[in-house]
This record gives C-alpha cells, sequence and structure tokens, in this order.
C-alpha cells in the first residue's frame, strides 16, 4: 500500500497529488486510485467478511462511496487509513445487512484461491489456512477488525487506532483478547498440558 | 495489583513490540518466573504467526471488471440528468446496457427451483435444464437459460427475450423508446436488420409462448413503460464498445430484486458476451462474467 502522500513505488504521483487532480476533475485518476487500492480493500472485505460474494460487495459499495467522500478529503489523513476506515465499516454494515436476510453458515466459508495448487504440503497448508480463516470469521467484529488490520494489514497500535477510532488501549485488549480466542480455537491453549484452556490469568494462579 | 494479571494482559503487546522499554523489561522478568506465561506467549505468538501468514485473497478479474464498471456507470450516471433513460439499440442509436432480471420462483407460486447465481458454491446461473456457468457461458446456454424462465415464469414476473442486432455508430445513452426502430423488438425475433443474425431465428417458434407466459405488451414502448415503472432504473453503457442486447429480463438474485442482462461486444477484441446482474434499485452489479464469443 502506497505510503503518506509518497509516490508509488514506479516514481507517479502520491495518493494525495491523485486525490487532488480527482478534485479538480480528473476521472482518470480516480480509475488510478482503484487500481492502487483495489487489492486492499478487497483483501480487508474478505478477512472481515469471510467470502468473496461479500468482500465483491463490500468493494464495490467501498469505492461508489469514495467517489462523493473523496471530493471531501483532508489531506492531513493518509489515504491508506482512510480506506481501511471505510472499508472496515463497510464490511460491518454489510454484515449486519445480511444477519437480517440470512446467515452464511460458517462452514461453507472458504479460503479463497490465491495461489497455484502445489504439491501435498501445499494442500495441508491451504486446509490449515482455511481453518484459522474460519476462526477468524468466528471472532466477535471488533476483534476480527483489529487482527485484520494489525496482523494482516501490518498497522501498528497506533494506527489500528486511527483507522477505527478507537483509543490505543482499547486496539491493545481487544488484540489480546481476539489473539486468546483464536488460541482456542486454533488448539495453541490446548496444547499446553492444562485440562482447561487457559482463560486469563486465574488458572495461572493454580499451582506453580 | 497482582503483577501476574498485569504481565498477562500485556503479552500481545510484548509481542507487537509495542511496550516501552520499561514495560518490556518487567515482562520479561517476569516471563523468566512464570512458566505459565511462558507457556501463554508461545501460544500467543504461534497463533500470531499463524494469521500472519494468511495469503491475500485475490479478487477475481469478474470482481474487478464489475467493481470499474460499476464505477464507470456511477461516473455516468452523475454527469447524466436523473431521468430515468431506456434505449435499445437499433439502427442510429447507440448500443445500451440492458439488466437482465430473472424472476425465479420467489414471485409467484411456480415450483421452478431455479435459483439465480450461488447461493454457496458454484458459480453460475441456475435454470430448469439448464447451468449456465462462467465456462461454459454463451449465448446458446443464456438464450435457453432466459427461455426456459420465460416460459416458466408466473404472472408479475417481466420477461421479454429480444434479439436487437445494431449496427451502432456510438456509444451513449439513448432517450426513450424513439432509439427502437427497425422492429428491433418483435418477439418473433425477425428484426429490420437481421440479416446477419442466425440466431434469432431460432429463438421464434418459443417467443409467443413467452408473450403469453408474461402476459403484458411487447412493443417496445410497453417494454421501456415496464422497465421505467421499476424504481430508478438508470441503464447506461459502461463501456464505449457498442454493446447488442441479447436478451434481459427481471428476477431475484440471492432474495435481491435484480435485472438480468446478457448482450454481446462484437468489436472487442476478441468479441465477448456478457452476462450482468443488477441491483433493481440501486444498479449495483451484483454478478457479473463475460465469455468471449468463438
Amino acid at each position: 500500500m502506497s505510503e503518506t502522500g509518497a509516490a508509488s513505488t514506479t516514481g507517479g504521483p502520491s495518493d494525495h497529488e491523485l486525490v487532488r487532480r480527482y478534485i479538480d476533475g480528473d476521472a482518470r485518476a480516480f480509475d488510478e486510485l482503484v487500481a492502487r487500492f483495489e487489492r486492499r480493500v478487497y483483501a480487508v472485505a474478505f478477512r472481515m467478511c469471510g467470502n468473496p460474494e461479500d468482500a465483491r460487495d463490500v468493494s464495490q459499495e467501498v469505492f461508489l462511496n469514495a467517489m462523493r467522500a473523496l471530493k471531501r478529503f483532508r489531506e492531513e489523513a493518509q489515504l491508506s487509513t482512510w480506506f481501511h476506515r471505510v472499508t472496515v465499516n463497510a464490511s460491518l454494515d454489510h454484515m449486519r445487512k445480511r444477519k437480517r436476510r440470512s446467515s452464511t453458515p460458517i462452514e461453507d466459508v472458504a479460503e479463497q484461491p490465491s495461489s497455484d495448487p502445489g504439491p501435498e504440503d501445499a494442500a495441508a497448508g491451504a486446509a490449515r489456512a482455511a481453518e484459522v480463516h474460519r476462526a477468524l470469521s468466528r471472532l466477535s467484529s471488533e476483534h476480527r477488525a483489529v487482527l485484520v488490520l494489525h496482523d494482516l494489514e501490518d498497522l501498528d497500535y497506533a494506527e489500528a487506532a486511527t483507522a477505527l477510532d478507537i483509543p490505543v488501549g482499547t486496539v491493545k485488549s481487544r488484540i489480546h483478547r481476539a489473539r486468546i480466542e483464536m488460541a482456542k480455537l486454533l488448539g495453541h491453549l490446548r496444547k499446553m498440558g492444562e485440562t482447561e484452556p487457559l482463560e486469563g490469568p486465574e488458572p495461572l494462579k493454580e499451582g506453580r | 495489583m497482582n503483577p501476574t494479571h498485569e504481565a498477562f494482559e500485556q503479552l500481545s503487546a510484548y509481542l507487537d513490540g509495542e511496550l516501552s522499554e520499561r514495560e518490556t523489561t518487567a515482562v520479561e522478568a517476569h516471563l523468566a518466573t512464570c512458566a505459565d506465561c511462558a507457556r501463554a506467549l508461545d501460544a500467543l505468538r504461534a497463533t500470531a504467526r499463524e494469521v500472519r501468514a494468511l495469503e491475500d485473497p485475490v479478487p477475481s478479474e469478474q470482481d474487478s471488471w464489475a467493481l470499474r464498471a460499476a464505477v464507470a456507470r456511477a461516473r455516468r450516471r452523475a454527469e447524466q440528468p436523473r431521468s430515468v433513460q431506456f434505449a435499445m439499440a437499433a439502427s442510429g442509436a447507440a448500443a445500451v446496457l440492458i439488466t437482465l432480471v430473472f424472476a425465479v420462483s420467489q414471485f409467484g407460486a411456480s415450483d421452478r427451483q431455479a435459483a439465480l447465481a450461488p447461493e454457496a458454491g458454484t458459480e453460475g446461473l441456475t435454470g430448469p435444464d439448464v447451468v449456465v456457468t462462467k465456462e461454459n457461458f454463451n449465448e446458446r446456454s443464456a438464450r435457453s437459460l432466459l427461455l426456459g424462465y420465460a416460459l416458466g415464469s408466473e404472472a408479475g414476473a417481466s420477461a421479454y427475450d429480444s434479439s436487437v442486432p445494431a449496427p451502432a455508430p456510438a456509444a451513449g445513452s439513448i432517450e426513450g423508446s424513439t432509439g427502437v426502430g427497425g422492429g428491433a423488438v418483435e418477439d418473433s425475433g425477425t428484426t429490420g436488420a437481421a440479416e446477419n443474425i442466425p440466431a434469432p431465428q431460432a429463438l421464434a417458434p418459443q417467443a409467443p409462448a413467452a408473450r403469453a407466459a408474461s402476459g403484458a405488451g411487447t412493443g417496445p414502448s410497453s417494454l421501456s413503460r415496464r422497465i421505467a415503472d421499476c424504481q430508478r432504473i438508470e441503464i447506461l453503457p459502461h463501456t464505449d464498445d457498442r454493446l447488442e442486447a441479447v436478451s434481459y429480463r427481471s428476477a431475484r438474485y440471492k432474495r435481491q430484486p435484480a435485472f438480468l442482462l446478457v448482450f454481446r461486444v462484437p468489436d472487442a477484441k476478441p468479441a465477448r458476451l456478457e452476462l450482468w446482474v443488477l441491483h433493481r434499485e440501486t444498479c449495483r452489479t451484483l454478478y457479473f462474467t463475460q465469455q468471449t464469443t468463438s
């Protein structure tokens, strides 16, 4: 993802420059923004919603929304942060609406194929990745959002806090809770020789 | 305050390098003495590693195309006066994007199992006896599918199957039904400019049945009126390539009111067929697939 205001790796215009051009009426500038951010928006939407159809719908909503909203974009913000925030919010809205219609069975959510199929190791890896993806889908949306932004989008706590418009302390505790939940779902906590999965500080006081 | 509790709560932040030097030192000192926290840290680290190892999903080519088309349409819609514009490709008229909507069993008491596109799993359109997927999508399969729906549709579903050959010079939107000419929307399938289109003839025998099934008028004006009646249907081209409408109808896609459209893009290199499903009210692209025509 492009850095703040910095030129893209190919030496082209910065994100802010593209927004400025778009505001001035250059439609192609917006197409360039779509090209730059499409995959990132799709990836976040996919991990938040859990399936490709919703990811596609959310991506469209995000960019159609951006056509209006970027006209009022203030340049002290990073465009990537803006897209992160809008995509997470659009994903949450989309999932809320979907809940009112029908629920997608979690078991139908498959890991999306991204690279070529390889030998047997790759098959096992893909199966595990599907498990991780399913576990992510089982988190609450708040927990999932912080994990997606931090672990998958490589935002630090401060950046994630800005994107989600929450305090850094909230990011910190949500990531911790989210990871504990994931660790249980993925079996990492169970492997510790405890009969019960770790709940938190309480079990630590037993024995030892 | 129990230092054990506090240290445990810090473990993720410690893992992520988000603690201050002082906090980091305190956690490390604690980890040296607490096997449980050390194990917890291992579990958290393993978890973080697995999450980070997830590869970025890649939007399919269809998804990308649908996104760009949605942007292009929104842009043109913003540039046009906000009125419903409908056009059938005809001589002197520009090509048009018509969305087809399938009337699925939800519309009436029909027992047909037809479901438009996948609920989960298969990427494709299904109907009576025909499965259209992106692999086999071609004009013939699309026509069969649409015809099947036309024959099976209940009253209340709009169904109109038309073949509109259109030697149109330029793209753009056309106003009203004045753009329809040369009997382009006759049910018999024969049109004024149909010399070079053999396929419509094949539709001729079934077309009257389609008309009977829909029970609605079939002239161009009733067509455009029907479309105009449907909320804010704005039908605008998404590409500068000439578009030839093959057929369209209303339907439901994943329980949403939608339009389904099939049209040809003969000038594209290679020429292709496109299948669109647009949300009937927002015109958002719900499904898209395309196929090069041999």
